[in-house]
């Protein structure tokens, strides 16, 4: 199971990995923004054309490229169409998160989430 | 929990803070840059305003602080109306988002204290911009019925918890439908759909809205027709998502029973957690700090990762930096500080005793140049760039212009010059103060400015500038300028010119005049400037940094002021010492090298000359000043048994003795555990360098390095050649800072004297180690009895004792025959006072010096002796030419014969023609 | 306007030096601190009690008393701290009493017995019913301390 992390903000992500490792999910990757998030997974792509990641968290408002970017860019991707995506975020508006979820989104965690959060929405996202 | 809204801070959350922190410091340039853009507003300067603002409400929200999340919230959904373009960017919306900005920063500059604000205006505020925006759109959509079947094979759900929206509802839905969102682990809610409130009011359609609801889940259950309608819906989404997504009160919805295991707590916390939906912003809830809870525990877990990307901190323009706490700096700082005196000591060291080893040298360069270059890079972390203070002053700037009704640009011009951040913060009150009086009583009023023919909008200038070690700062305005005959008038009333000076004033003087103290020109108390407190107090401020102000004035064009201050010479690090009861702090530029005294070897290591006391230190003498005799200050002492203390009367080192009486500290300001520090009555001699010239100057305690700010000293004491300012140090004591020549110049040092000592006794020891050097042998013999003389024994070819009687005696010459040779000999009493030599035994000796023909021999009666001497040979007035002087030993007097000039006499002798 | 400044009404705060009742015009002063840490100044003028450190600012501190001709006086349980306005200066009182208001008619002449060394900085004397204050003037005692102080010895 191999994760990637985006978020621009270096105490989020510290928590979630603390929390994914704290599930056994020790496989992880971190970007700081959408697009070094995307040159990651291009980058990634092994051999016979499967995604690099198996999940991404994603955080919604960030420089450059956001979350919602993001997950439009992955689901433009052949490989990518279903792949686990959460999103990790403050309540947001209302427009953005439709679109999210029209683009398949598989969960939502909230900011400030704690391990029972994160724990309840891999599940969700089909992950544990 | 605090109900207050305010968190509990741990370690974890500073990190939160510290983003807070920076994602404020840059909010504030994006408010303003948008004012000032207005409609023609980029995409993404709201978009790092909004992100800056999002992320401070997540950062809130990780560490609990709900007033914080609740206000920035407020703020989010004023900003997202703007990025949604349904809201122009209006001076209002920045006045209320500025407001907000100011209240946050307050909030969390109160973090940590036990004081709290209340953010209710704020908020209010910003919500009254979005109901003034609601209520000016129109929407005539009409209302429409939608029919929905219920399905056949149907599962019977009761929403949980105690809404009153719910009480006694239970639903039917379709139970495979249930089935596959139960299994996809959704979240099955009962939504509670008021047509008046939540449709009419919002001008929506129940179709839109349940087209809303199709967007984000499945609908399991719709009564449409029914009012107030239901509906049950399976999703993902969280309750307060959910609520975002229809605009409908988290109270009108519940989860439905028959939801897998514990996931309704879990939901509860997080709809406690989050900030509330729409148009719920400012009110809260109770709710456990579940976050911090866990954050401890995952401190704890140990933690293996494949990191591929190395994060880079999100305040990081350019990825390049990471944070780190002054503190921190501060501390590596006076670290170097010691680093360099352990150098210095060891480079001294290196210098004298191990200067042939070319290794140990080259490892000491490079030891050298490391240590420099170290102590220049933290020199260079605490740089900031004059910009970090001068951009906040378009905020103060647009403030005060605003307020008064004027319109003025502040251009900043070379801000990126780096200052040190202590000069820095000290500017901050003085700019302020300057700034101020620019847009208050220096740019006029648009109306007055049209009139004058300038532009309406008055323009302040601030230019910087490094020169020479020194950094120039301009503030220039192009204003009404000062009145001189004003100040004149102004100061006259006061009392702070005479009448004979107003005449003698050039307009420059008169323009000066605003420095005097108790001068301050604004004709009333106001709010932005003249508080009682004028230039005068900018003026010390900048004198205390040891800067200069100037100001020039044209009427009616404006006002220059031009700051020259020192980029870091304020601050020293220094020594901190103790004498006595008192620190002090001596500037390590000064320092060569600390010493200690032992206190059983100071007889060995301090002398006296010429009255003065001074340090043998390897082969210099290095005159020493006790600092408490200098000074004056009084030291205690306590006998033992006695409880009274004496006031230490003795004033030279060298008078104390090993057996003195025991020093007892006066109280328990030294720690145990703390090497550097050491019983009170310990010496420790810091070299100072003066020039070319060394002086030691004594104390009782060493302490830290610390980077001390030089506060220039009163006028009461500015007098004091012995100290060069004043400081505090990070305890907020108050001490003198050390003025090296001064004390020098203070205590008349005698480096002359000490120098030609030191020559003298150089020379005597080098004197004395040359004859040290030639340990020589002497054979010492008798002439007559009793009578010894001696002679080098590297100068005896050899030694024969004859028998008297194969002597040949004629008038004045006596022979020897010897290996059928005959031989001339003499003896002493023909060179020197001496009585004859003594033949009556049955041998006599003869010596055959080196450098002499063999058929020459000195006769001796006795050979008493070989011995070995390094002492220096004496001469006294009674000694006759051809003696070197005189040695006594074992009750002998033994005089030693200058062997060339007993050759001499000898040769004089054997052949009289030839050397005559 | 200020407030202080109405009428020929004069307000002084008054303090104790040893057992004398001594007052200042309240618009020459800052403000008034307790005790805090004093450090004292090694060859300073007598009347030099030592820096404080007032709120990241360091100020000197002045023994009026000394001038006045009294013993030097050490911080006791009561002592403070008077700010003058002007030139981060302030002085040691033994004890802080009332602010007291005086129509500037009433003050009455300064007697001639008092010695002129204290006349040097009194500006008047007010008899009050159960004591009697002396006003010192705050510019002389600024003007002159720092105009008549002698080098320190040891100066050559």
């Amino acid at each position: 199971m191999k994760i990637l992390i985006v978020d621009d903000k270096a105490s989020i992500r510290s928590a979630m990995k603390n929390i994914l490792v704290s599930l056994g999910l020790s496989n992880i990757t971190q970007a700081v923004d959408g697009q070094q998030a995307w040159d990651t997974i291009e980058n990634g792509f092994k051999k016979d054309g499967a995604p690099p990641f198996d999940l991404i968290i994603s955080d919604m408002e960030m420089p450059k490229m956001t979350g919602l970017e993001l997950l439009r860019t992955v689901r433009e991707h052949r490989s990518m169409k279903t792949m686990p995506f959460i999103m990790a975020t403050t309540v947001t508006a209302k427009e953005i998160i439709i679109q999210t979820m029209r683009l398949g989104v598989q969960a939502y965690i909230i900011k400030p989430f704690d391990g029972a959060v994160v724990e309840l929405k891999l599940r969700q996202a089909g992950i544990l | 929990m605090n109900r207050d809204g305010q968190p509990q801070l741990d370690a974890m959350s500073s990190e939160f803070v510290a983003e807070i922190k920076d994602d404020l410091a840059g909010l504030e340039p994006d408010l303003l840059a948008m004012e000032e853009k207005g409609a023609d507003v980029d995409d993404d300067l709201i978009n790092h305003a909004f992100r800056a603002i999002h992320s401070i409400k997540g950062g809130a929200g990780f560490i609990d602080f709900k007033a914080l999340s609740s206000l920035s919230h407020a703020m989010e959904n004023v900003l997202m109306r703007v990025r949604e373009k349904k809201l122009v960017i209006t001076s209002s919306i920045v006045d209320a988002l500025l407001s907000g900005f100011d209240k946050m920063k307050l909030m969390v500059d109160l973090l940590g204290t036990d004081k709290i604000c209340d953010h209710e205006k704020e908020t209010a505020a910003l919500e009254n911009i979005l109901k003034i925006e609601k209520e000016e759109k129109e929407d005539k959509n009409q209302v429409q019925q939608v029919d929905e079947k219920p399905e056949k094979a149907l599962e019977v759900l009761t929403p949980l918890g105690d809404s009153p929206y719910f009480e006694g509802k239970t639903f039917f839905v379709d139970k495979s439908r249930l089935a596959t969102a139960l299994g996809s682990q959704k979240f099955i809610y009962a939504v509670h759909i008021r047509f008046e409130e939540d449709l009419k009011i919002r001008k929506k359609e129940p179709a839109a809205m349940l087209e809303d609801i199709e967007s984000i889940g499945d609908v399991l259950y719709s009564g449409l027709d029914e009012s107030p309608f239901y509906c049950v819906i399976s999703t993902i989404l969280d309750l307060p998502l959910l609520s975002q997504v229809l605009e409908i009160d988290v109270s009108q919805m519940a989860l439905m029973d028959k939801q897998f295991t514990d996931c309704e707590k879990i939901l509860k916390s997080i709809s406690e957690k989050a900030v509330l939906s729409f148009g719920e912003a400012g009110k809260e809830s109770n709710g456990q700090p579940l976050a911090s809870e866990t954050q401890k525990e995952e401190e704890a877990t140990s933690v293996t990762t494949d990191l591929q990307i190395q994060p880079a901190p999100s305040s990081a323009k350019n990825g390049q930096n990471i944070r780190i706490n002054v503190d921190l700096i501060s501390k590596l700082m006076s670290r170097a500080g010691e680093l360099v005196l352990s150098r210095n000591q060891l480079r001294s060291f290196m210098e004298t005793e191990a200067a042939e080893n070319t290794r140990a040298s080259h490892m000491m360069q490079d030891l050298d140049m490391v240590t420099t270059d170290i102590q220049e890079a933290i020199m260079q972390m605490r740089m900031q760039p004059v910009n970090d203070l001068l951009s906040k002053y378009k905020r103060v700037v647009r403030d005060i212009a605003r307020r008064m009704g004027k319109k003025v640009d502040l251009v900043l011009e070379g801000a990126e010059v780096e200052v040190d951040r202590n000069v820095l913060e000290k500017l901050a009150n003085p700019l302020t103060h300057l700034i101020r009086n620019s847009v208050d009583h220096g740019i006029e009023s648009p109306e007055e400015r049209q009139n004058e023919g300038k532009p309406e909008i008055g323009r302040i200038l601030i230019k910087t500038a490094h020169q020479g070690g020194h950094v120039h700062i301009e503030i220039s305005d192009d204003g009404a300028g000062i009145d001189p005959q004003l100040i004149l008038s102004k100061a006259f009333e006061k009392g702070l010119v005479s009448e004979d000076q107003v005449n003698r004033l050039t307009d420059k003087q008169k323009v000066d005049l605003i420095f005097m103290p108790g001068f301050s020109t604004s004709q009333e108390i106001t709010d932005i400037s003249g508080r009682g407190v004028g230039m005068d107090v900018v003026k010390t401020n900048i004198e205390r940094l040891r800067g200069q102000i100037e100001i020039e004035s044209v009427m009616g064009e404006g006002t220059t002021i031009q700051l020259i201050i020192p980029l870091t010479l304020a601050i020293v690090p220094s020594l901190i010492v103790s004498s006595g009861e008192s620190k002090f702090a001596i500037p390590q530029a000064n320092i060569k090298e600390v010493i200690f005294l032992e206190p059983g070897k100071i007889h060995e290591q301090v002398g006296n000359i010429a009255g003065s006391e001074v340090l043998r230190l390897r082969e210099h003498l290095v005159p020493i000043l006790r600092l408490r005799n200098v000074l004056g200050l009084k030291t205690y002492i306590q006998p033992t048994g006695k409880t009274q203390k004496l006031e230490e009367k003795r004033k030279a080192i060298a008078d104390r003795r090993q057996e003195a009486m025991p020093i007892e500290k006066p109280e328990k300001r030294v720690k145990r555990n703390d090497r550097r520090k050491v019983k009170w009555d310990s010496n420790y001699v810091i070299l100072l360098k003066l020039g070319a010239n060394l002086f030691g100057l004594c104390v009782d305690e060493l302490h830290d390095i610390e980077e001390v700010v030089v506060e220039p000293l009163n006028e009461y004491i500015k007098h004091l050649k012995c100290f060069a300012g004043a400081t505090i140090l990070g305890d907020g004591d108050v001490i003198m800072i050390l003025d090296v020549p001064g004390i020098a110049a203070f205590s008349s040092l005698k480096f002359d004297t000490i120098k030609k000592e030191e020559i003298k006794q150089n020379q005597l020891r080098e004197k004395a180690e040359e004859n040290k050097g030639e340990t020589k042998d002497l054979i010492v013999f008798c002439n007559a009895q009793k009578e010894y003389f001696a002679m080098e024994l590297k100068r005896v070819s050899r030694l024969e004792p004859v028998n008297p009687s194969s002597i040949h005696h004629t008038d004045t010459l006596k022979y020897l025959e010897y290996n059928h040779q005959a031989v001339l000999l003499y003896s002493m009493e023909e060179f020197l006072p001496a009585s004859p030599c003594d033949q009556s035994g049955d041998q006599v000796f003869v010596i055959f010096p080196k450098n002499l023909s063999s058929r020459v021999g000195i006769m001796a009666s006795k050979i008493v002796d070989t011995i070995q001497t390094n002492e220096k040979i004496s001469k006294d007035a009674a000694c006759p030419d051809s003696v070197l002087g005189k040695l006594f030993v074992d009750d002998r007097m033994i005089q030693v014969l200058d062997h060339e000039k007993i050759i001499l006499l000898i040769e004089k002798k054997t052949n009289p023609e030839r050397s005559s | 306007m200020n407030i202080f400044d109405t009428g020929n009404t004069s307000r002084y705060v008054t303090f104790k030096l040893d057992d004398n009742l001594v007052g200042i015009n309240i618009l020459d002063i800052r403000e008034i601190v307790p005790c805090i840490k004093i450090t004292p100044v090694a060859q300073a003028p007598e009347f030099v009690l030592g820096l404080i450190n007032l709120r990241g600012q360091i100020l000197v501190i002045l023994d009026i008393g000394v001038l006045l001709g009294m013993e030097k006086r050490a911080p006791g349980k009561e002592s403070h701290f008077i700010i003058f306005k002007h030139k981060d200066v302030g002085f040691i009182v033994d004890k802080i009493g009332d602010v007291i208001s005086s129509e500037q008619s009433a003050a009455d002449v300064i007697p001639a017995n008092i010695e002129t060394e204290i006349q040097k900085y009194m500006e008047n004397i007010i008899d009050l019913p159960e004591d009697i204050l002396m006003i010192l003037n705050a510019k002389k005692i600024l003007s002159k301390t720092l105009s008549s102080h002698k080098l320190p010895k040891g100066e050559s």
